[in-house]
């Protein structure tokens, strides 16, 4: 065996060495669902770390905005379930790998609930309503994105909640007089919907843009396969036009009707005035047998 | 009977025949005197005296003419006539042209039964003097003898007209004679009457009473019948009687009765050929061919001359249908016209020959034969078939109407149906010829007659092409719910002519289950739903023939262009542009000269109006070069118009194309222009939609501003609501509220921007009413539900 031979064994060998690479990490923020309490979370978290990245992935949970984003943008975590919301409104660059499933759907209607008995819509001016985002947008997302922009702005106080177990408990303890959460929640006996509210996708999958390719295909192959708890029962794979369209609905609307253009069709009957159409029969001697 | 009439009547005739006439030239000699003696002993019946006296006025004048023929005439009375042919022959020697002499000589034969030479003598005498009655009434009676029933007829007729008022008293017995040549001659009705008065005024003549039960039968068996049980208790005309009987039994259908008549016969004579031969008929009757073949050959066997049973045996084969070897048996008989069976043979002949379809070659003895028994329905019937098998059709009608006159009661069915087949056999070469009128008459007769499915599809034929349709749909009617195809679809035609559209519609559906004429069928179908303004079902019509129906150079697939092409331009007109390119594209493949042409066009307009910017464009450029058949001068402009329109509907060309259209516009006149002006609004006002949604309100605005300026009549209200929504977008709520509210009900879309205006000004339940109007009444804003929902969570109505 020549030095060169030797030389190229050495080098493969050192490819094949195994490497020294930092665990991934899945972090997951997502105070709309409605977890039953951080062990909770923190368990779905490591559990969807491990299937999407293997056993030696973590699982962290954020309760704020700012540390989750400090956490993606500082590359502390490669992959990541987000609050659609919290996507909508910032511009944290990320790949969207799939959305969340919970009870067989997507998204859930969203609901606004009271202490028993519901009152009519009106008599809620002037109270307070809490939500859970915590983003700082959920003044935006209680008025535009689920009331359409129809209520004046000044018709409540819109106050941010960490989650929705935390908003349903405000309005059970009086610190709130009004939560919006979604529909599905096991509400507590005293508290009723008074209306129901358009749909808001579950969390997003994405990951982030620091993020190893390989762990992106991976997560992104992985995700689909997820059979998780109660909470979050699995992924399917989904775009960016869900933050998108909910970002589109952030904004106050503006409401204008469409234009119309007239059909040319009318125009270009003129065209086939006088058209006659026959289909020549024979003459009716015709039909007599031949002799 | 007949004996007795024809001695007495030559002892009558000869004694009235010499009496002295004028034309007997007389000598003044004592002959005269001696002749006149012999006449009054004549006339006194003594015969001696009269032929002393006879024989001496012969003795002094062997010339007197008168003398002889009188002593002829005791010759005959005293049962001499062989001595008194002898005489006259003398006679006829002196006086050759002598008709008296003639006529004495001729009875004298016929009475020595020489009438092969006596009868011609006596025939020569009626044609050169026809009021010689005595002639007549013996030529009358020798032709019954010889059963020349037509001849016997003439003769004795001519008799009762000729015949001196003295002889009155003898007319009965020659009526005997008389009565039975009707019978024999068809003319039972008058044989029956004159049997009647006979039998009134001789109850004990017993040949009166059978030929009354005889004519009777031949009448109406349901008269005869009980003539009949009267004279079968006569010993002496048991048989005939019972055989006649039997007859009638089987004229009425009582085959049973006609056996059992036939075998009480056979019981006294087993071998009587007259029974066998009824049982045979009734076995016959009764559905035993065998039987009736067995009896009716026994019957021949035992009288092989007698011919009536060979043709009886002949019928039965005819009807066990067997008619071929009907024709062998009765190929091997010559009958004369004199046979009492002429008539009966040449009869079977004619309608075995009819079922074997050779009776064309009988036509000429079967003329023959009707000439000899004149207005006998059914010899005229089966000359008329064979007229009608030998191609002569126009004879056949001429002949079987004459059977038709024949008979005063009902026409027999053979009768009907043959002239029924020879007027539709009249008819329909008149229909090539063209002549229609001459056709009509005709299936309207034939109708008349004996109605049945090629009468009624011809006549229904006819009257559709003399254009009357009603006249036609009644004949057609008659051929029931299942007529065939042809009939169908003539049906179809003509209830389409009376406005029925939907008989016509049942009509064409009948025609093309009935099977057959495919083609013809789904041509007519597709052609009547074209005129009635159903072009899809014309070509549902021919679209569901099999394929191969529909293969090249076949009407079918003309038809199916034209329908393709009515249904895409229907389609159009009902904004269906898609269906319609659709349908073009079909047609196009079969369309041929100026047709595809047009399909080619149409499809481009078609192409146009589905919004398919790209395939409008290449259409388009597909006919740029063409002249399409568009209203002038349309047929030339339309087609640049409508790619700088469709240029026009992109973005970045909506500017050249609006420079285009206005130039465009200039020029243009007619359809064109309007077509033109249109266009440019149309360009102009996508483009202003286009560059509102991207918010561009202001290029919006001069965009609509150009669209306005176009002059064009189309989407006025449209353009005014564009506007109205720019206002609103402007923030001028008033202005844009009362456009809107004046095209509402035009532009549904209008109630939207009413809602926004409401919405504006804080009033939003007003809002969200006017959206629910707009939806309801189908204005077109893909977020408009969302806008509902979120109103309804404030002011109900919503899900909770």
């Amino acid at each position: 065996m020549s030095w060169r031979w030797l030389m190229i064994v050495a080098a493969l060998v050192g490819l094949a060495s195994p490497a020294v690479a930092e665990p991934v990490t899945v972090g997951v923020y997502a105070p709309t669902v409605p977890f039953e309490g951080t062990a909770a979370r923190l368990a779905f978290a490591t559990t969807l770390a491990r299937h999407l990245a293997g056993p030696d992935a973590v699982g962290r949970v954020y309760g704020r905005a700012s540390d989750f984003s400090a956490a993606l943008v500082g590359g502390d975590i490669q992959l990541a379930v987000v609050d659609v919301a919290f996507l909508a409104t910032t511009k944290i660059p990320h790949t969207t790998l799939a959305v969340a499933v919970r009870a067989g759907a997507t998204a859930a209607p969203w609901q606004l609930v009271v202490r028993a008995p519901a009152p009519p819509l009106a008599t809620l001016r002037g109270k307070t309503v809490v939500a859970p985002i915590t983003d700082g947008q959920h003044r935006a997302f209680v008025d535009h994105a689920l009331f359409g922009g129809e209520l004046a702005p000044d018709f409540w106080h819109v106050e941010a909640s960490p989650d929705t177990l935390s908003a349903v408990a405000a309005v059970v303890l009086g610190k709130a007089d009004a939560a919006v959460v979604p529909v599905g929640l096991a509400l507590p006996g005293d508290l009723a919907a008074v209306t129901d509210l358009p749909s808001v996708s579950w969390p997003i999958l994405i990951a982030a843009r620091s993020a190893p390719a390989e762990v992106v295909t991976q997560a992104r192959a992985q995700a689909p396969r997820f059979a998780g708890a109660a909470a979050i029962t699995g992924f399917r794979p989904a775009d960016a036009e869900v933050e998108q369209a909910l970002a589109r609905r952030l904004r106050r609307p503006l409401r204008l009707p469409p234009l119309v253009v007239p059909a040319l069709r009318i125009t270009v009957g003129e065209l086939l005035v006088g058209r006659r159409f026959d289909i020549a029969r024979p003459a009716v001697t015709s039909y007599l047998p031949a002799p | 009977m007949r004996g007795s009439a024809i001695a007495s009547s030559v002892l009558a005739l000869v004694v009235w025949a010499a009496a002295p006439a004028a034309a007997q030239p007389r000598a003044e000699d004592d002959s005269a005197a001696l002749v006149d003696s012999g006449r009054r002993a004549l006339t006194a019946g003594d015969l001696p005296r009269a032929a002393k006296a006879l024989d001496a006025a012969l003795a002094l004048n062997p010339r007197r003419v008168e003398a002889y023929v009188l002593r002829a005439a005791v010759h005959a009375a005293q049962g001499q006539p062989e001595r008194g042919v002898t005489l006259m022959r003398r006679a006829r020697a002196l006086a050759p042209d002598n008709a008296d002499v003639a006529t004495a000589l001729g009875s004298q034969l016929m009475l020595a039964g020489q009438a092969d030479e006596g009868a011609p003598l006596l025939e020569e005498v009626v044609a050169r003097a026809p009021a010689r009655y005595e002639a007549h009434a013996l030529l009358g009676h020798y032709y019954a003898t010889r059963e020349r029933w037509p001849d016997a007829v003439v003769a004795l007729e001519a008799y009762q007209r000729t015949r001196p008022a003295a002889l009155a008293g003898d007319d009965d017995r020659h009526r005997l004679d008389l009565a039975e040549a009707y019978l024999r001659t068809g003319r039972a009705a008058v044989a029956l009457e004159l049997y009647r008065a006979l039998v009134r005024a001789h109850r004990d003549w017993r040949g009166a009473r059978l030929g009354e039960a005889w004519a009777a039968a031949a009448v109406d068996c349901r008269l005869a019948r009980p003539l009949l049980a009267r004279l079968a208790d006569e010993p002496a005309a048991r048989a005939e009687v019972l055989l006649v009987d039997g007859q009638c039994a089987l004229a009425l259908g009582d085959a049973r009765d006609a056996l059992r008549q036939a075998r009480r016969v056979l019981e006294a004579a087993p071998t009587s050929a007259p029974a066998l031969a009824l049982v045979g008929e009734a076995e016959a009757a009764r559905g035993n061919l065998a039987a009736a073949r067995s009896a009716l050959e026994q019957a021949r066997a035992l009288e092989p001359n007698r011919t009536r049973y060979l043709i009886r045996l002949a019928r039965v084969l005819r009807l066990a249908g067997q008619p071929a070897a009907a024709t062998t048996e009765l190929a091997g008989v010559a009958l004369s016209p004199s046979s009492p069976d002429y008539r009966s043979y040449w009869i079977e002949t004619g309608e075995a020959r009819w079922e074997l379809g050779t009776a064309g070659g009988v036509v000429a003895p079967l003329t023959q034969a009707t000439q000899l028994v004149p207005d006998d329905a059914e010899l005229l019937t089966a000359l008329g078939g064979a007229q009608l098998q030998a191609g002569d059709p126009a004879a056949a009608v001429a002949t079987l109407e004459r059977a038709v006159a024949a008979r005063a009661d009902a026409i027999a069915r053979p009768t009907a149906e043959r002239l029924t087949t020879a007027l539709v056999a009249v008819a329909e070469p008149a229909i090539r010829a063209g002549d229609l009128a001459t056709a009509e008459r005709a299936l309207t007769r034939a109708d008349q007659l004996a109605g049945n499915p090629t009468v009624w599809r011809d006549l229904g034929l006819v009257r559709l092409a003399l254009d009357n349709p009603a006249g036609a749909v009644a004949a057609l009617a008659s051929a029931g719910a299942t007529p065939d195809a042809v009939t169908a679809l003539l049906r179809g035609r003509a209830l389409a002519g009376v406005g029925d559209l939907a008989g016509a519609r049942a009509a064409f559906d009948r025609a093309a289950v009935a099977g057959g004429r495919a083609v013809e069928v789904a041509v007519e179908r597709a052609g009547f739903e074209l005129d009635t303004g159903e072009p899809d079902a014309a070509v549902a019509a021919l679209v569901a023939l099999p394929p191969r129906e529909r293969g090249p150079g076949s009407a079918a697939r003309a038809a199916l262009v034209t329908a393709r092409h009515a249904a895409a331009l229907a389609a159009l007109h009902q904004g269906q542009a898609t269906r319609a390119v659709a349908l073009l594209d079909e047609a196009a493949r079969d369309a041929t000269g100026d047709q595809a042409i047009a399909v080619r066009c149409d499809a481009a307009l078609a192409a146009v109006a589905t919004g398919d910017r790209a395939r409008a464009l290449a259409r388009l450029k597909s006919i740029a070069k063409l002249t399409c058949p568009f209203p002038s001068p349309a047929d030339t402009q339309a087609v640049p118009i409508l790619t700088a329109f469709v240029d026009g509907l992109s973005p970045r060309r909506a500017a050249t194309a609006t420079a285009r259209l206005t130039a465009l516009a200039r020029t243009a006149r007619g359809a064109s222009r309007a077509l033109a002006t249109a266009a440019l609004r149309v360009v102009a006002m996508t483009a202003a939609e286009q560059a509102y949604r991207a918010g561009k309100v202001a290029a919006a605005r001069q965009l609509l501003t150009t669209a306005r300026a176009s002059g064009a009549s189309l989407g006025d209200d449209e353009l005014a609501y564009d506007l109205a929504v720019l206002d609103l977008a402007d923030g001028k709520v008033a202005a844009a509220k009362v456009v809107f509210a004046k095209v509402a009900a035009k532009v549904p879309e209008a109630l939207i921007g009413a809602g926004v205006a409401a919405d504006r000004e804080g009033d939003g339940a007003r809002a969200l009413e006017l959206w629910r109007q707009a939806k309801r009444a189908g204005a077109r804003l893909g977020v408009l539900d969302d806008w509902i929902a979120a109103k309804e969570r404030l002011y109900g109505g919503g899900p909770r």
